[in-house]
C-alpha cells in the first residue's frame, strides 16, 4: 500500500492518491506514516524536477497535493511526534521593492519536503528587516528572491547590510529569481546563484553536508 | 506606392510592403531637417532588410534603455507619473545627449498617477501605490482572478464578465458594477436610465469622468513625445496600439494566475483547450482582421509561461503553441509584423517555433542562447536580443563591448539580426548603452 501511495503521489495521480489517503486512514494506519510516505513520493517529484522530467507545473501540482493529503491526515495526528526532525534552519526572503513570490513559495516548499526549517519573510522585505531575523533565527543559510533588475541593487544592500553588522561570516547566501544570474550573484557578493528551486536544494544541503 | 488592388486580395507580403511604406514614409510626420529625414529612412530600412532576412548597412540595435532617462536625468518613474511634461522634456534631453540610435520611444508603461491612485488595482502596484516611493517599475500582482468554474462563464459574454465579475473583483472601486444588469439585454434609452438612477453606479460614473481631462493630459503628452521622437529622425520599433499575447498566457498571468491554471491543465486540460480556441477566433475576428495602419507594423508581445524553465516541450506543444502559432499566422496574413518577446529562456522552444512562414515573425529573446537561436531560427525568423541586463547593469564598457561583439559574431552572418538586451534596464549605465551602439557601428557592419 505505501509503495503504491509513493508512486501515485509521484506520479500526480490526485484521485487515487486521495482516496488510498482515506483508506489508510480508515485502516487506522499510522497517520505520521502516511505523511513520511508522502514526503518520499515528493522526493521522487523533486528528482524527476531536477532531471528535466518534470516541470514547474508538475511541481506546483505535486504541492497542491501533498497540501490535500496533510489536510486529510492532520485530524489524526495526536499531540507528539507530530513534527519532523529538521536538518537545519534557512532564511528565504523577496528582497526590498519586488513583491514576486511564485518562486519564492516554492523554493520554501521544495525545501521544507526536503527537511529544512524555513522561515519564509515573504515579500518586499527591507533589508534591516533580513538583517534582524539572521541575527535572531541564527540560521546559516540565507536566500534572496527577486524577479526584476532593481533587486540587483536590493541583494547588494542586504549582503552589504550582513557585512556591516559582522553577520557575514558563517553565513551562506544564495539567490535566484527572474533576471538573477552568476553576475549578479558577484555584484551583490552572494555565495551562488541557483537556477531554480532543486538548485536552491541541492546548495543548502551542500552548505550543511548533507546528501 | 499607389496601391492598385484592394486589401482584401492582397497577398500577405503585398499588405505588408504596404505597411512597411508607411512606416518609411510616415505621412503624418513633418521631420525637423532633411538630415533627420534621412537618418530616419537609414534605420527603418535597417531595420526592414534585418526582418526581411536581409543584409542591412550594418546590425541595427535596440537600446535597452527601458525608462533610464528618468533616472540619468535624477527624476524617477514615480515622479514621471505625475509630471507628464517633466517626462518628456526630459526625453528630449537625453535624444540630444545620446545622439545616434536606430530606435528610440518615449517613457514606457508609467501610467498616470493620478488615476492610479483614484481607481487602484489589485492586480498593479507603482511606486508610491503599493511599493516603495523609490521602486524603478510598476510590478503585476498576480492572482486567481476567474475561478476554476467560471470558463463557461467568460466565453459566454467577455464583455459581461470583465464588467459585472472582473473589474469589481479586481478594483474595490468598481463593486457597484456587480448591480450592473446583463450587458446583452442594454438596449434602450431607459436601461441606461435606470441603471444610472442606482446612487452607487452615478457616483462611480462621475468619478470616472472626474478624470477624464487627466486622461487626456496623460495621453496627449505621450501623442507629444512620439511625435517629437519620429520627427527627429528616430522611429519607433513597435507600432503604438497592439499588445497582444499567447491565448494560454491570457488564461494562465491575468485571470487564473500559475496556481490556477496548474490545477487545471492537470484537472481540466479540455477546458483550458476549448476557451484558448475561442479566445484565439474572437481576438482574430475583432483586432487582427483590418487592423489598421500603424507608426510600425511590428508588433511586441511579450510572453510569459512558455519559457523552458515554466513547461516541458510536450506541455508547450500541446497547450502553448499551436493557438499562439495561429495568432502569429493571422497577423502576418493582415501584414503585420509579429514580434514575441520571449522573457525568461527560450532555448527549447526553438526547433518547435520553426513552422511559421518565411521572414515573417522577428523573435526578441532574454536569456535563450543566441548561438544556437541563430543556428535553428536563423533561415526563418529575424532574431534580436540579448545582451544580459547583468552585464548592461553591473558590468563595464569593456564587459558589454564583448558581449556585443560575440552576439554579433554568432547572429549578424547573412542578416536577420537585432542586437538588442535581455530584458530593460532602468538603472543601466549611459556608458554602457554608447558601448552597446558603438560595437554595432565597429562589429556590426556588412561587408559588400
Amino acid at each position: 500500500m505505501s509503495g503504491d501511495f509513493i508512486n501515485l503521489l509521484a506520479d500526480l495521480k490526485e484521485e487515487e492518491v486521495l482516496k488510498l489517503t482515506k483508506e489508510r486512514l480508515d485502516a487506522k494506519e499510522d497517520p505520521l506514516k502516511i505523511l513520511d510516505d508522502a514526503r518520499e513520493g515528493m522526493s521522487i517529484v523533486g528528482k524527476r524536477f531536477a532531471g528535466g522530467e518534470y516541470f514547474l507545473p508538475e511541481l506546483v501540482f505535486s504541492g497542491e497535493l501533498l497540501a490535500q493529503v496533510t489536510n486529510l491526515v492532520k485530524p489524526h495526528l495526536t499531540g507528539e511526534g507530530v513534527q519532523q526532525k529538521k536538518i537545519g534552519k534557512v532564511i528565504i526572503a523577496t528582497v526590498a521593492g519586488d513583491i514576486h513570490d511564485i518562486g519564492l513559495n516554492i523554493v520554501d516548499f521544495m525545501l521544507d519536503v526536503n527537511g529544512f526549517e524555513v522561515t519564509n519573510m515573504g515579500v518586499d522585505v527591507p533589508v534591516e528587516k533580513i538583517v534582524k531575523a539572521v541575527k535572531e533565527i541564527k540560521a546559516p543559510v540565507l536566500g534572496l528572491s527577486g524577479f526584476l533588475t532593481p533587486a540587483f541593487d536590493a541583494m547588494k544592500e542586504t549582503v552589504e547590510a550582513l557585512e556591516k553588522e559582522g553577520l557575514r561570516k558563517g553565513l551562506k547566501i544564495m539567490i535566484g529569481g527572474g533576471q538573477m544570474d552568476d553576475e549578479v550573484c558577484k555584484y551583490a557578493k552572494a555565495d551562488a546563484y541557483g537556477k531554480d528551486a532543486m538548485a536552491a536544494v541541492a546548495l543548502t544541503k551542500k552548505w550543511y553536508g548533507v546528501e | 506606392m499607389p496601391q492598385t488592388k484592394e486589401w482584401k486580395d492582397m497577398t500577405w507580403q503585398e499588405k505588408r510592403e504596404a505597411r512597411f511604406e508607411r512606416w518609411l514614409n510616415p505621412p503624418d510626420v513633418k521631420f525637423v531637417s532633411k538630415e533627420a529625414e534621412e537618418l530616419y529612412k537609414q534605420r527603418v530600412t535597417r531595420f526592414i532588410k534585418a526582418i526581411k532576412l536581409e543584409e542591412a548597412d550594418r546590425v541595427p540595435v535596440m537600446l535597452p534603455h527601458g525608462n533610464y532617462p528618468a533616472y540619468w536625468a535624477g527624476s524617477s518613474f514615480h515622479e514621471l507619473m505625475y509630471d507628464y511634461k517633466k517626462g518628456n522634456e526630459i526625453w528630449k534631453k537625453y535624444i540630444k545627449e545620446f545622439g545616434d540610435m536606430d530606435t528610440f520611444s518615449g517613457p514606457s508603461f508609467v501610467p498616470s498617477g493620478r488615476i492610479a491612485e483614484t481607481f487602484p488595482s489589485k492586480q498593479q502596484k507603482l511606486p508610491g501605490l503599493g511599493l516603495p516611493v523609490t521602486a524603478r517599475m510598476n510590478e503585476f500582482v498576480e492572482g486567481e482572478y476567474m475561478m476554476a468554474d467560471e470558463y463557461d462563464l467568460y466565453m459566454r459574454d467577455p464583455s459581461d464578465f470583465n464588467l459585472r465579475v472582473m473589474l469589481p473583483r479586481t478594483s474595490d472601486v468598481f463593486a457597484p458594477f456587480k448591480n450592473l444588469p446583463p450587458m446583452h439585454g442594454m438596449l434602450g434609452a431607459t436601461t441606461f436610465i435606470s441603471i444610472m438612477a442606482n446612487p452607487e453606479i452615478a457616483a462611480l460614473t462621475k468619478k470616472l469622468e472626474s478624470m477624464t481631462k487627466e486622461q487626456k493630459k496623460h495621453m496627449d503628452a505621450q501623442l507629444e513625445i512620439r511625435d517629437y521622437v519620429r520627427a527627429h529622425g528616430y522611429p519607433p520599433l513597435g507600432g503604438f496600439g497592439m499588445m497582444a499575447g499567447a491565448p494560454f498566457d491570457h488564461f494562465a498571468d491575468a485571470l487564473r494566475g500559475t496556481h490556477g491554471i496548474v490545477r487545471d491543465m492537470f484537472r481540466q486540460p479540455k477546458k483550458i483547450h476549448e476557451a484558448m480556441e475561442w479566445y484565439l477566433n474572437l481576438v482574430v475576428e475583432t483586432v487582427i482582421k483590418n487592423f489598421p495602419m500603424t507608426d510600425s507594423p511590428v508588433c511586441i508581445m511579450p510572453l510569459h509561461k512558455g519559457d523552458d524553465m515554466f513547461m516541458s516541450d510536450k506541455q508547450f506543444a500541446e497547450f502553448y503553441w499551436p493557438t499562439y502559432r495561429r495568432i502569429l499566422l493571422a497577423m502576418i496574413e493582415e501584414g503585420l509584423v509579429p514580434m514575441p518577446f520571449a522573457e525568461g529562456k527560450y532555448t527549447s522552444r526553438l526547433k518547435q517555433i520553426t513552422d511559421t512562414p518565411p521572414s515573417g515573425v522577428m523573435w526578441w529573446f532574454d536569456q535563450t542562447d543566441m548561438k544556437e537561436a541563430k543556428r535553428i531560427l536563423g533561415k526563418v525568423s529575424c532574431i534580436v536580443g540579448n545582451v544580459p541586463t547583468s552585464v548592461m547593469i553591473t558590468g563595464n564598457v569593456q564587459q558589454v563591448t564583448e558581449k556585443c561583439k560575440q552576439l554579433i559574431e554568432d547572429c549578424a552572418p547573412g542578416g536577420g539580426y537585432i542586437l538588442a538586451g535581455g530584458a530593460s534596464c532602468d538603472h543601466g549605465k549611459m556608458e554602457n548603452f554608447k558601448a552597446m551602439m558603438d560595437a554595432a557601428k565597429k562589429y556590426g557592419v556588412y561587408k559588400k
